[in-house]
């Protein structure tokens, strides 16, 4: 006779077997790690910042930061007090941040190694690579790891460039792939479909830009180019709090794609994942 | 608490750090152990996903999400060491040992060994999934977030580590009962 068996109590069973509790000895491991391990550079101002806005978009944070006078100093002519137009608060902290006539210089030159790019920045702004390869679909899945992506911001003043680049998937449509995985705006009306966006020229190469969606906070400017299946995705944080500042931003970030060079071949490629076999 | 913990870490306390890994170490042990079925290796695994997790902290723009965040990094230190180890995995069959919760009496050696085996088969991606659904109890959408994947493929993976779990005892048991018949 043949007791009747039932396969998932005993799938519940083993998966229960097994240790709970870390052993010490590698608590005290880590401990020790921690202790003598040099932690990664803080971001920039903005993102620290951005920490505490629950339920925002670093976009929105952005808006926000230009507004105590971030991306004024692009603005030419302006000394920073025309921020938002007449009638907005400018706080004091908008005297803390330089001013500047016009698009700040490109002199410095940084090369991906990670995502097969080259751009120029100005001297004020620092690099932060990423330290990690991004795994699309990881892209802003949790609005939390940036150690996947290319940092560029100014040492002083909020802003952020952001770069990285993947391989799209070979089944899917990248037009379709990068609406759903990258371009992640929390307003579903900045999403617009992606072969309706402007086309813009990055690295000799035709790809479609997502600009300000029109109503704060959206305050980004992001760019895909498709080479071969090599998605390149750069994005331009700073905010806006008017129409004479969005033309600021779009030429700011224009300056930073007109000195981008693509160099798919010089990316590095995920390593080998085993095939689904579901 | 945790949120306070996880900037002051992020700040370079290593003190915080260290209650962070009191708070969340148990249960990424155990969602480690699961994956790999090894005890070195899933220590290994915790140990290098928290040097991560403290390395990378300050970049970590929200606090809220350290824990989905450190979850993550744990399934990728795990699929690491399912990658590195697997030559190794395929000619050295484990022995059980003794641990903490004890043998299940509903568990067989049989079933043991089988399930050993067809876990042993499954990529480290559907184990994640497996293991994060049922035993750590996460909802597909948070598996989603922390393995960085469609609920849809969530799905896919599940049912397919499920079928694949099942059949192995089914099979097992169907071994079983002919050999009593031969008997």
């Amino acid at each position: 006779m043949t007791v009747r068996r039932d396969p998932d109590a005993i799938v519940a069973a083993w998966l229960e077997e097994g240790p709970d509790v870390l052993p010490e000895s590698t608590r005290r491991a880590i401990d020790v790690t921690a202790r003598t391990t040099k932690q990664a550079r803080r971001l920039s101002w903005l993102l620290r910042w951005a920490t505490h806005i629950n339920g925002m978009t670093l976009a929105a944070a952005a808006v926000v930061a230009v507004a105590v006078g971030g991306l004024v100093v692009l603005r030419p002519g302006t000394d920073g007090s025309g921020v938002g137009g007449p009638g907005s608060p400018v706080p004091s902290a908008s005297a803390s941040i330089p001013a500047s006539a016009s698009i700040p210089a490109m002199t410095q030159s940084f090369t991906s190694e990670k995502y097969g790019y080259s751009v120029l920045y100005p001297a004020d702004w620092r690099v932060d690579p990423a330290t990690t390869l991004w795994f699309p679909p990881d892209w802003g899945a949790s609005g939390s790891d940036m150690s996947e992506l290319d940092l560029i911001a100014p040492v002083a003043a909020p802003g952020l460039f952001r770069a990285a680049s993947a391989l799209a998937p070979d089944a899917a449509s990248v037009d379709d792939w990068i609406a759903e995985f990258i371009t992640m705006s929390d307003i579903a009306a900045c999403n617009p479909q992606r072969d309706t966006l402007e086309l813009v020229v990055i690295g000799g190469k035709a790809g479609r830009l997502r600009g300000f969606c029109g109503n704060s906070p959206a305050a980004e400017i992001e760019a895909t180019v498709v080479v071969g299946s090599r998605v390149y995705v750069f994005t331009l944080f700073s905010g806006v709090t008017s129409g004479a500042i969005e033309a600021d931003e779009r030429a700011l970030f224009d300056a930073f794609a007109a000195t981008i060079t693509l160099s798919p071949e010089n990316a590095q490629a995920r390593p080998s994942i085993e095939p689904d076999p579901s | 608490m945790r949120t306070r913990l996880v900037e002051q870490a992020r700040d370079g306390d290593d003190v915080a750090f260290s209650e962070l890994v009191d708070l969340e170490g148990d249960l990424c042990y155990a969602i480690a152990y699961r994956i790999l079925r090894d005890v070195e290796r899933a220590q290994d695994a915790v140990q290098q996903a928290f040097l991560l997790a403290w390395r990378d902290l300050p970049r970590l723009r929200d606090p809220e999400r350290f824990g989905p965040w450190l979850r993550r990094l744990l399934v990728n230190a795990c699929y690491e060491e399912v990658r590195r180890h697997r030559r190794w995995s395929t000619r050295i069959r484990r022995l059980p040992v003794d641990e903490p919760s004890g043998p299940d009496p509903i568990l067989s050696i049989d079933d043991r060994d089988a399930l050993d085996r067809a876990f042993g088969r499954l990529t480290p991606e559907h184990r994640a999934v497996f293991v994060l659904h049922h035993h750590t109890g996460f909802s597909l959408a948070d598996i989603a977030d922390i393995v960085g994947v469609p609920i849809g493929t969530v799905k896919s993976r599940l049912h397919y580590a499920t079928r694949i779990l099942r059949a192995a005892i089914v099979a097992d048991s169907q071994v079983d009962s002919t050999e009593a018949r031969l008997a």
